[in-house]
């Protein structure tokens, strides 16, 4: 594990918990900055290395969020494996193909933690708006691609 | 001294141009300044001279002044160039400094305005709050999920916030504090799903189990179908164990009922807007209370 990946994590679990990640809003919806880093983590490194990463940030967010359900820890590790699965059978290198997994990744997320908020309080809520967070995410990962991929 | 005046007269007759000019433009000049000087009231003879002469001069003076005006402006312009554009520099500076000032202002005017909600509402429900005390905090942190709604304020244990303490925003139910650390809290707000409380409804007394929804909304659980429930009827705590009754929640939005299901569903549409979430009022017991 890089010592500057895990910084660099904790730098955007922080920035996504202060009011300055309001001016990444659209209405009240936010990306996800970490899970967006992880991908691009779960694309460089081997399941091992970026499962570590995505235990060590889950946990710090499921820690933020006072959370004992450990949503993000579990989403995490979903979302790595799959981007783990999937990675060389297309080059995500591309952007097209990268802005899809990004996509997918965030359908996913959502899908995932709604499902485990209905296995907990027996809501079942899914709105269209959410996928505005798959379009943030891909503004993000975009913005990411520019600043860490030179 | 006579001969004096000769030789002075003798060498104003003897130019032309000096002889017109001393018979009769100087004299026709002192006619005039006689006439201007002598206060011609309205109905003499002198006073329409005088008038009309006035008129008469007025556009002369009026461009003269005009010139006049503008030659010394740029004169001083000339002079005070440098002087000039470094006071331009420094208004400009200053006019930036009022600026942000006015923003500061506003902004300060809001947070009065919002504290003032706030106060108030302590005021109005000074017997619902009997036995309890309050603190003011402010926003810090907010949810980075969007299926989670909770904020972070900046008050916490060392100002003795305890986890359960309820958190009032504007007059009406925020949320509850569910972590505590030294110096902040964490608030679940009324919106998030893992939010539950008893509560009443305003009109119908009707007593309702609350829980969070999304983020403008929660539900009513268990709602028999012999309840009265209406749209448009206040929720608000229902007073059980330490919560104190009548803070309004939110109101009902849609009630539905099909023929063989055990509950109704209802809709609620909460007060809170936790976008727009800055100033907080955590209700907590006070320390004394017991005796």
């Amino acid at each position: 594990m890089k010592i500057r990946y895990i910084l660099a994590g904790i730098f955007l679990i922080i920035i996504q918990t202060t009011l300055i990640f309001k001016f990444f809003s659209i209405g009240d919806i936010y990306p996800s900055l970490i899970k967006v880093f992880l991908v691009l983590i779960a694309l460089k490194t081997d399941l091992k290395t970026s499962l570590k990463y995505g235990i060590l940030f889950g946990i710090l967010e499921d820690l933020y969020m006072n959370e004992l359900f450990l949503y993000n820890t579990l989403t995490n590790i979903v979302v790595v494996y799959f981007v783990e699965k999937v990675k060389y059978q297309l080059d995500f290198e591309e952007i097209p193909y990268g802005i899809i997994l990004i996509v997918f990744v965030s359908l996913l997320d959502i899908s995932i933690k709604t499902a485990m908020i209905f296995a907990k309080t027996g809501i079942f809520y899914i709105s269209a708006t959410f996928l505005l967070y798959a379009l943030l995410n891909t503004i993000v990962y975009l913005g990411f691609r520019v600043v860490l991929i030179r | 001294m006579i001969q004096f005046l000769r030789l002075l007269v003798g060498l104003i007759l003897s130019n032309v141009y000096t002889r017109v000019l001393f018979l009769f433009v100087i004299p026709i000049l002192i006619v005039f300044l006689i006439f201007l000087s002598i206060n011609a009231e309205k109905g003499s003879f002198l006073y329409p001279v005088k008038t009309t002469f006035l008129t008469v001069i007025y556009p002369f003076q009026k461009a003269g002044a005009k010139v006049y005006t503008a030659y010394t402006d740029f004169k001083q312009y000339l002079k005070t160039k440098n002087k000039l554009i470094e006071e331009n520099n420094i208004l400009k500076q200053e006019l930036d400094f009022l600026r942000l000032k006015i923003i500061e202002l506003k902004n300060k005017e809001i947070e009065n305005q919002q504290l003032k909600k706030l106060l108030n509402f302590t005021k109005e429900n000074s017997e619902k709050l009997s036995g309890l005390e309050y603190i003011t905090g402010k926003v810090i942190g907010i949810s980075p999920d969007n299926l989670f709604n909770f904020v972070v304020i900046d008050i916490g244990e060392n100002e003795g916030v305890k986890e359960g303490d309820l958190v009032i925003t504007d007059g009406y139910l925020a949320g509850v504090i569910n972590q505590v650390s030294k110096f902040s809290s964490s608030v679940l707000l009324t919106t998030n799903k893992n939010f539950k409380i008893t509560v009443r409804l305003r009109n119908t007394r009707e007593i309702a189990f609350f829980q969070g929804f999304d983020k403008n909304h929660g539900i009513l659980k268990y709602v028999r179908p012999e309840q009265d429930i209406r749209v448009g009827d206040v929720v608000e705590t229902a007073g059980l164990g330490k919560v104190p009754s009548g803070i309004p929640i939110g109101v009902v939005e849609e009630v539905s009922y099909n023929e063989g299901d055990f509950f109704k569903s209802v809709k609620v549409k909460v007060f809170l807007q936790p976008t727009k979430l800055e100033y907080i009022l955590v209700l907590k017991e006070k320390e004394n209370n017991e005796d």
